[in-house]
């Protein structure tokens, strides 16, 4: 359905003809996220301030426009891909940091400021926003809210649920309000709570009230090598049995090694099945202390080397190839699909060995770079999309590998959401009912369903509805 | 893992148009209505200690839940019930719905942070499951934060995973004394990640948490500032009738305003006092999404009656 021709204007009257943007290169610019999902924006919109937001909300919900709130684009589920010329909200100029209390160790924050960037501002108070997806460099705080973002250092320190006091949202009918609070226990129902992680479909985050964590005093990164996969993998599991939760605990395959090597060309031990990154981050003791266990539980797991990194440019090398690893993987094939499932860690070893199972079964290459220590799963699929028949095995092995993990108690998204890429995954976790409730629970955000919609939540009518579902969607 | 006998009778014990209230052990609320009372099913069901997940009834004792997760050197973050007269520490089930976090909030985060999935009995009988086993999930909308703090208003729990964490190496105690915000700012600011600072406007206590010589080197660090720690028990915020919450910049003037009468947790916002709170503020909008919640999961208002103006 094309967009209301008098509902564009409405936004130019609001925001001016140069932040409503509907040129045909615009659109298409806006028509994804990051994810291999194509969608179709009506138009684009770039508010400044909560109240253009919400004239702008106001507008769409009047008509029952459908619209999609979007950050840095940087989701993977299509989370933020417009559907069916959805007005799409760009939250990029409402970048500022607004207030910073070091003493109560908060912040309040405009959604479109870059999480890499606040944690840097941060630095001068000796603290940060513990979040740290491996996006960082480019994703919004926005973003991370709408999809409670975790990152390699969410194992000690929580996702960003565990980070977020009080969100101020224009609700879906354009009714601006604040959820939570700097209080920490408002009256009724964690409303801030529902919202984190709703993927817009519960209204605008323009407002971000960050709960702040201190720069830890001491900190010891280290990379480990083994072997065996199992080894690696059973390390892990013993490092938690033992009591210690680092602040980080990433394993790396072989693939993904060499990959990272040729690109940043560390010392990596290319020749290794896998390996270990693991920091301990506190005061000296204890840190002291964790690092010598963890060194003593690895070697006894058959670690063949252990590196310390000598001092902070080691530590960031080391963390270079970590988080760099998706874009090196452009060196073996040009594209790639980067899953996201949780397994419980003792599930590792035989879930990893099923994925490299399902890749050769179907002959596909895949890397594996993940978050270990909380057993999230990244297989990274690298593959030449113009090769014919490839995106029908992709798809395939993307199924199985999700099956795999649910076989195993696991869960269907550790970090990247539901969005469009799960959506009709979501009857393998949950039973009717339990859709039903959390139906319900959308309802009472948005009764009439403008915000986002299509999204997370399959269908009942999924089955006929072709609006619903874009291209690139595993059906 | 599928639905046990106990869950699904649990369940069906809930069905029917009559008004339903569910309790624990009544250690934090009076008991509002007896008439067709339902409790929630007990016992430990799994417990994994390198998953750092428990699973259980939701009318589990926390006394038998520290018992098992303790015999591994590992906690939950439920605080027993803070009537310091009840001789009984309360329920799983209870500390959630109560909502209320404890004085190691700062160091430990809040209650809510520790529900990862629960089984609960909807307005028609029905078990839903909202969040999920593992200790980070994403999928679907988080309806586990409908039921923390909320009275059983929205659902009857029935069985919950926990999130477990190891306990601290040492945990200690600490008192000195304190006059100023400016002081308790510069004495917060200082120390990293401190398990607890409460204050009275006079006196600081100070928990700290983690390795012992750390904890010997916070000492000596705020001793080098001018702040004496002398080891001290724990003060019972208990004591004063009333409990509530503000911003922590709030909490800070409350303190300095009555010094020695009310007790504040520094960083987080608690008051425990012995006036009666102020009436809360809540948003208009916020009211509406709250009654719109209630329509949906407790369209007749039939599951703890009594208790739904609490969250309105």
């Amino acid at each position: 359905m094309p967009l209301d021709a008098s509902l564009v204007a409405d936004f130019v009257r609001v925001l001016g003809s140069p932040r409503v943007h509907r040129t045909d290169n615009d659109l298409s610019l806006y028509s994804r996220d990051a994810s291999t999902i194509d969608g179709r924006a009506g138009v684009v919109v770039f508010p400044e301030t909560t109240d253009e937001v919400s004239a702008i909300v106001r507008l769409c919900h009047r008509r029952r426009q459908p619209f999609v709130a979007r950050g840095s684009g940087t989701g993977l589920a299509g989370g933020a891909t417009p559907l069916d010329g959805a007005v799409v909200v760009s939250l990029t100029r409402m970048n500022r940091v607004l207030s910073v209390d070091p003493a109560n160790r908060m912040a309040w924050v405009e959604p479109g400021v870059l999480n890499l960037d606040l944690t840097r501002g941060l630095a001068v108070h000796g603290l940060h926003f513990a979040p740290d997806p491996s996006s960082q460099q480019s994703c919004s705080v926005g973003g991370n809210v709408a999809n409670n973002s975790g990152g390699p250092h969410c194992l000690s320190d929580g996702v960003t649920a565990a980070h977020v006091l009080a969100v101020e949202v224009v609700l879906p009918d354009g009714s601006i309000t604040v959820l939570g609070g700097e209080e920490p226990e408002p009256r009724g129902p964690d409303l801030r709570g529902l919202f984190v992680g709703s993927e817009g479909m519960f209204g605008i985050a323009t407002r971000i009230c960050v709960r702040l964590t201190d720069n830890p005093p001491a900190v010891r990164t280290m990379l480990m090598d083994f072997t065996e996969v199992r080894d690696g993998a059973n390390t892990v599991g013993a490092i938690i049995a033992a009591g210690m939760v680092p602040a980080a605990l990433e394993m790396m395959d072989r693939l993904c090694l060499r990959a990272v090597e040729d690109y940043i060309h560390a010392g990596l031990p290319t020749d290794a099945a896998v390996a270990l990154l693991v920091e301990v981050a506190g005061q000296a003791n204890g840190v002291e202390h964790d690092a010598r266990r963890i060194v003593d539980i690895a070697r006894a797991h058959g670690a063949r080397t252990v590196r310390v990194a000598a001092d902070e440019a080691e530590r960031a090398l080391l963390w270079k190839g970590r988080k760099t690893a998706f874009g090196a993987v452009a060196r073996i094939k040009p594209n790639y699909y980067l899953h996201d499932t949780v397994v419980p860690r003792r599930a590792l070893p035989e879930v990893l060995e099923g994925v490299y199972a399902i890749a050769s079964d179907l002959d596909l290459q895949v890397l594996n770079v993940f978050h270990a220590g909380d057993g999230n799963l990244h297989p990274l699929l690298v593959f030449d999309k113009r090769e014919p028949g490839v995106m029908e095995r992709v798809h395939e092995a993307g199924a199985r590998i999700v099956a795999l993990s649910m076989e195993h108690g696991g869960v269907l998204s550790g970090e990247h959401g539901i969005g469009l890429e799960k959506r009709d995954f979501m009857p393998l976790m949950f039973s009717a009912d339990d859709l039903a409730a959390q139906s319900a629970l959308r309802r009472a955000f948005d009764p009439t369903g403008v915000a986002n919609p299509g999204k997370v939540l399959p269908s009942p009518s999924a089955c006929g509805d072709s609006h619903s579902i874009a291209e690139g969607m595993w059906v | 893992m599928g639905l046990s006998v106990a869950l699904t009778d649990f369940a069906e014990s809930t069905r029917g148009g009559f008004d339903a209230y569910i309790y624990g052990q009544n250690s934090r609320i009076d008991r509002h209505d007896d008439s067709r009372s339902i409790s929630a099913p007990t016992g430990i069901v799994d417990f994994q200690p390198d998953e750092m997940t428990v699973r259980c009834g939701a009318g589990t004792t926390l006394e038998e839940l520290e018992q098992v997760v303790g015999s591994h050197g590992q906690y939950v973050n439920l605080p027993t019930s803070r009537r310091s007269s009840h001789r009984n520490l309360g329920t799983v089930g209870g500390a959630l719905a109560v909502g209320e976090s404890g004085p190691l909030r700062l160091g430990r985060g809040p209650i809510r942070d520790a529900l990862l999935q629960v089984t609960f009995a909807d307005h028609a009988g029905r078990l839903v499951t909202a969040g999920g086993p593992t200790v980070k999930n994403v999928s679907g909308f988080d309806l586990c934060r409908l039921h923390v703090g909320t009275f059983g208003v929205f659902g009857f729990m029935g069985e919950v995973i926990l999130r477990t964490r190891p306990v601290p190496a040492a945990s200690r105690w600490y008192s000195t004394e304190v006059t100023s915000t400016e002081q308790v700012s510069r004495l917060s600011g200082s120390i990293y990640k401190p398990g607890a600072i409460l204050w009275d406007g006079c006196t600081v206590w100070l928990c700290l948490e983690g390795h012992p010589l750390d904890i010997d080197d916070t000492v000596s660090a705020c001793e080098m500032m001018g702040h004496r720690l002398r080891p001290s028990d724990a003060p019972d915020p208990g004591e004063r009738a009333h409990r509530w919450s503000t911003t922590p910049g709030d909490a800070l003037r409350l303190a300095t305003s009555r010094p020695g009468r009310v007790l504040v947790e520094v960083g987080v916002g608690i008051v425990h006092d012995d006036t009666a709170p102020p009436a809360p503020l809540v948003p208009p909008a916020n009211r509406v999404i709250v009654r719109r919640l209630l329509d949906e999961f407790n369209p007749e208002r039939r599951l703890n009656r009594g208790f739904v103006e609490r969250v309105v």
